[in-house]
This record gives C-alpha cells, sequence and structure tokens, in this order.
C-alpha cells in the first residue's frame, strides 16, 4: 500500500499544471484579486496555488483563498510519521493563524519554525493582519518568510505566504511581493 | 490475503533467523559490515550525516552534553561506539542506528519525569545495539523481499525532500521494528544496565507504561507513539520489567533532570500542541500537576482543541496563580471572544498588555482591543 501511495503521489506531482503569469491583475479563487508587477509561473495545489520565479524549492508565493474549517495549509506535504496534520478552525484570530502556520511548516518538515511581528495591516478594505516567519529546511538551509492575511465574515481564510531561501531569494522578489500585498482586493 | 501471505512468510523466516554475536566495544563499524549489509548501512550513514547539517539538533550545548553523559552512563563499555543526537522534534520517540548513531527526540524529553526514566529508554536503546538487533532483522526482512525493494520503498514513503534524514531513519527503523524476542532481550540487559549504573530500575516499566497511557488515549485511527510502532510493548513485558525492579531502589535523579530540561518545557509543549494530538497530550499535561504553567498549557491545547469551556476553566485558574505566563492573559482573552463575552475578552487582553509590555504580538492585541469595543 505504502508503495502504491509513493507512486500515486508522483504521478499527481508530474500532473501538475503549470502556467505562466504575465504581469497584471489575477483573480485568486473569485475570493480576491492581486496584482503583480513580475511574471511567474503558478502550480495548482488546492487548496492554494503557488507562484515561483526560480524554483518552488527557492522561493514560492502561496495564495490561499477561503480556507475552511477543517482545510490544511499544506496538504499536500509528507506527513512524518507519528504526526497530526494541523487545520484552520473556524472562530480561529490573527495569532491562531500564525501558530497554524509555524505548526503546518514544522509538521511538513521545517526545523525551528517560529513567527514574529504579528500585527495589524490591511487586507484589501478588510482588517487583516501580518507577520513574518523564519526557520531551517530539512538540509539547513535558512529561509525567510512574510505572509498577510485575513479572515472573512464566514470565517474563512485568505492568507498569502511568501517564502524564500535567505540568503538569496528571499530578498530577489519581496519588493515585488510587497507590492503585491498591498494590492489585495476584494471584491464589493 | 497476498498482504497475509507475505506477513507469514516474513514470520516463518524470522523463526529461522540466527542470532547474531553481540557487537564488540570499539569494533570497527564499515569493517564489520558484512557486504549484504552495506546498503542498509549506507542508508544509517547517510541519514547521520544528513542530521549533522540539518538544523535539527537542539541549539543547547549543555543539554546535548547532559544526554550524552546519561547514555554514556548505561552504554558502559560501548561510551566511545555511540553518538547522540538530540534533535527538536514532538513525538515520543528515541532511536538507535546499527552503526551506533543514536537520536533523541526532545518529544521523549518531554514526557520522561527523572534522569532514571531517560536512562531506561536510552539503555534499551544500547541493549538493541549491543544485540545488533537491526541487523538482524535487516537480514530476516530482506530474506522476505530483497535489498534493492526494500531501500526503495524506504525511500518512497520517508521522501528525501520533505522531513529529511529524521524521515529517512524513522522510516527504515519502522519497517525493521524489533521482534517480541528482540524486545524482551533488550528489556532485560537494558535493565542490567540501568541498574548498574546506579538508577531506580523501577523507571523503565514507568516509561514504558506512560507510552502505553499516551496510546490508549487515542483514536483508534491514530498511529501510536512511534516508539510503540518499533518497541511493541505487551502487558508480559511491562510486569516483566516490574518484577526486575522489585525492591531494589535506586536513583532517580529528578533534580539533576529539571535543571538540565526546564527551561525548554515550554517550547516543547507548543511543538506537541501544534501537532493537534491533544489525546496524547492531555496524557503528558497530566504529569505536570495544575500549577500556573501546567494550567496554562492546557489552556492552550483546550482552546486549539475547540473545547472553549475546558480552555476557559484552564486559563482562569493559570491567570490566578502566582507563576502564570503573561499569555494565559492572551490565551483567556482569545477564549472568552470565542464565547462571545466580548467586555471580559477586552480585560483580559488588557492585562495582557499589562504583564507583557514589550511582546511582539501588542500591536495585534490592540487591535483586538478595538474591535471588541
Amino acid at each position: 500500500m505504502r508503495v502504491l501511495a509513493a507512486i500515486l503521489l508522483l504521478l499527481a506531482a508530474a500532473c501538475q499544471q503549470v502556467t505562466l503569469i504575465e504581469p497584471g491583475t489575477q483573480s485568486i479563487d473569485s475570493a480576491y484579486e492581486v496584482t503583480t508587477p513580475i511574471a511567474w509561473s503558478r502550480f495548482n495545489l488546492a487548496p492554494m496555488e503557488q507562484w515561483t520565479i526560480d524554483g518552488l524549492p527557492l522561493q514560492n508565493l502561496r495564495l490561499y483563498a477561503s480556507v475552511e474549517d477543517g482545510d490544511a495549509l499544506f496538504e499536500n506535504s509528507r506527513a512524518r510519521p507519528d504526526d497530526g496534520v494541523p487545520r484552520y478552525r473556524n472562530g480561529m484570530r490573527a495569532s491562531d493563524v500564525a501558530d497554524l502556520t509555524v505548526a503546518s511548516l514544522a509538521q511538513s518538515g521545517a526545523n525551528d519554525p517560529d513567527f514574529s511581528d504579528l500585527r495589524p495591516a490591511a487586507f484589501g478594505i478588510r482588517s487583516g493582519f501580518r507577520f513574518d516567519i523564519a526557520f531551517l529546511s530539512s538540509e539547513g538551509l535558512a529561509y525567510r518568510g512574510l505572509a498577510i492575511g485575513a479572515i472573512d465574515d464566514e470565517e474563512t481564510l485568505h492568507l498569502l505566504l511568501y517564502i524564500g531561501t535567505a540568503a538569496v531569494y528571499f530578498d530577489a522578489h519581496s519588493e515585488a511581493v510587497e507590492d503585491i500585498f498591498r494590492s489585495i482586493s476584494l471584491p464589493k | 490475503m497476498r498482504g497475509a501471505a507475505a506477513t507469514c512468510t516474513l514470520l516463518l523466516v524470522c523463526a529461522c533467523a540466527a542470532p547474531l554475536p553481540d557487537i564488540a566495544p570499539g569494533e570497527s563499524r564499515l569493517a564489520e559490515a558484512e557486504r549484504d549489509e552495506r546498503g542498509i548501512w549506507a542508508e544509517m550513514e547517510e541519514a547521520e550525516r544528513e542530521l549533522l547539517t540539518s538544523g535539527a539538533m537542539v541549539e543547547d550545548e549543555a543539554l546535548q552534553a547532559y544526554v550524552e553523559d546519561v547514555a554514556c552512563r548505561v552504554a558502559g563499555e560501548y561510551c566511545n561506539d555511540i553518538r547522540v543526537y538530540v534533535v527538536e522534534r514532538a513525538g515520543f520517540n528515541a532511536s538507535m542506528a546499527p552503526n551506533g548513531f543514536m537520536v533523541v527526540w526532545t518529544g521523549l524529553l518531554l514526557r520522561v519525569e527523572n534522569e532514571a526514566q531517560l536512562a531506561a529508554v536510552l539503555g534499551h536503546e544500547v541493549a538493541h545495539y549491543q544485540r545488533r538487533h537491526t541487523i538482524e532483522r535487516w537480514r530476516t526482512t530482506r530474506a522476505a523481499t530483497t535489498a534493492v525493494t526494500f531501500l526503495s520503498v524506504a525511500a518512497a514513503v520517508g521522501g528525501y525532500g520533505g522531513a529529511g534524514s529524521l524521515v529517512r531513519l524513522a522510516t527504515l527503523l519502522a519497517l525493521l521494528g524489533y521482534s517480541r524476542e528482540q524486545e524482551r532481550e533488550a528489556d532485560s540487559l537494558g535493565f542490567e544496565r540501568l541498574a548498574g549504573a546506579g538508577y531506580d530500575g523501577a523507571a523503565a516499566a514507568e516509561v514504558w507504561r506512560s507510552a502505553v497511557a499516551e496510546q490508549e488515549a487515542m483514536d483508534e485511527d491514530q498511529a501510536p507513539p512511534l516508539l510503540l510502532s518499533t518497541h511493541p510493548a505487551s502487558d508480559e513485558r511491562l510486569s516483566d520489567l516490574e518484577a526486575l525492579a522489585d525492591g531494589r531502589g535506586g536513583d532517580r535523579f529528578s533534580d539533576r533532570f529539571h535543571d538540565a530540561t526546564a527551561h525548554h518545557r515550554g517550547d516543547w509543549i507548543a511543538a506537541e500542541i501544534g501537532m493537534g494530538r491533544y489525546d496524547a497530550l492531555d496524557v503528558v499535561l497530566q504529569r505536570l500537576g495544575d500549577g500556573g504553567e501546567a494550567s496554562y498549557w492546557r489552556g492552550e491545547m483546550y482552546r486549539r482543541s475547540g473545547e472553549h469551556d475546558k480552555a476557559l476553566a484552564a486559563y482562569r485558574k493559570a491567570t490566578a496563580s502566582d507563576n502564570a505566563p503573561a499569555a494565559a492573559h492572551r490565551g483567556l482573552g482569545l477564549t472568552l471572544w470565542s464565547l462571545e463575552r466580548e467586555r471580559e475578552a477586552r480585560q483580559a487582553f488588557t492585562r495582557y498588555l499589562v504583564a507583557a509590555p514589550q511582546a511582539e504580538d501588542t500591536a495585534m492585541i490592540r487591535a483586538y482591543i478595538e474591535d471588541l469595543k
């Protein structure tokens, strides 16, 4: 069964659709829009899509839309033996989402993940939150991250999570990501 | 049917396997590895190399040295052959690879209550190493499959891009889970090492009972504690360990263990909460009593699991004590907010800001207070 599961995982990975995103405005699952000043490659991995320029392991922007009660942020990661999967729950606040993100990173194999500077931020016209992230990969490579999110009236979570290697790839496109964060627009 | 047939084949082969002689202290690791063992040996050495650069090891030299010292006390003549790595990882686990590479998860340090219990687990692992049990299992498993198939399965299941070396090691060792006969042998030999080092032998049965208590608290569809996946614990084993310890006495070194680990306990509990295995964690927290710190963590656990009334009671108890973390006020505020008791939530958040004016999330908490007005 484990071999079959591994083969299915590999097949699923091979079938992921990659598309080019040109600079401009993109709708994220009709929940919100963002405008990117640069081009990205997009991978669809429900419940979110991932954008990257230099490759997913080097930097990626995860865009989650309408995460519901029971959804995992890192559903596609392979859980370590003996681990549960952290999940979003109705009633969570910004503090809980920061904790959830850190727990999800740990569950996916990151070492020593932590968040800092949890603060209020505008998510389009909605009051949201931001926080910063740092962790080491399983190979000991240092990563940095930025997150912005909001919880809507239906208690679903919208979250953008940008992660890149601390030495080079985080900084390479962090300004573009800040532009994307500022561009978030919610339907009226 | 096919799985059952394979299991039967494996059991038949296992039943016929001849025990290996003990590994000799100071024995050359690579020279000893016979040709047919080199695949598993190479896997273990690769996992060890990856671990050294992974950033997974605990950043506390004193704690690392302390655990090494405890391992050495029970390893005796094998002290110089064993390399101990304490890794930051939630979960009830420690493991011993056949090349002398011992991994102790911080989740184990959270669960043991004193140095004697820690020594009991480490002594048991050393006994598996001494008796070369992993190599025995490797030979019998290989006979039922093939070396290439086995290593391919381990790699596919464990993955190399996820949790890396720890997953690979855990998967390999889980696939090579010890037999009941090997467990009995490691219990007996491990007990001799524990008692011989001056520890209270009763600690051995206690720590295995703790693992069983966690397993019993979990839902049936949850995986058992990893330590039990590789070391099946039966009532017979636990009774035998208790009989061995009967009336022998010994030291527990609770203070020494507390001094080495207490300052990490909050981080380790937070990591366990993040994994969401609340039933098992509840068992762990019960051992911490019901003081301010334990009540705070109980509140965090209940709040994350959505049990708001229980969380409220735990936070109330924590904030009424003298030694509760300031974060207990924040947790109380979040819980009251979930219960739509906005005025009380605002008061709790205000108390948090007073108790922790330099906290990193003060701007967010002020925003919460504004939202609640």
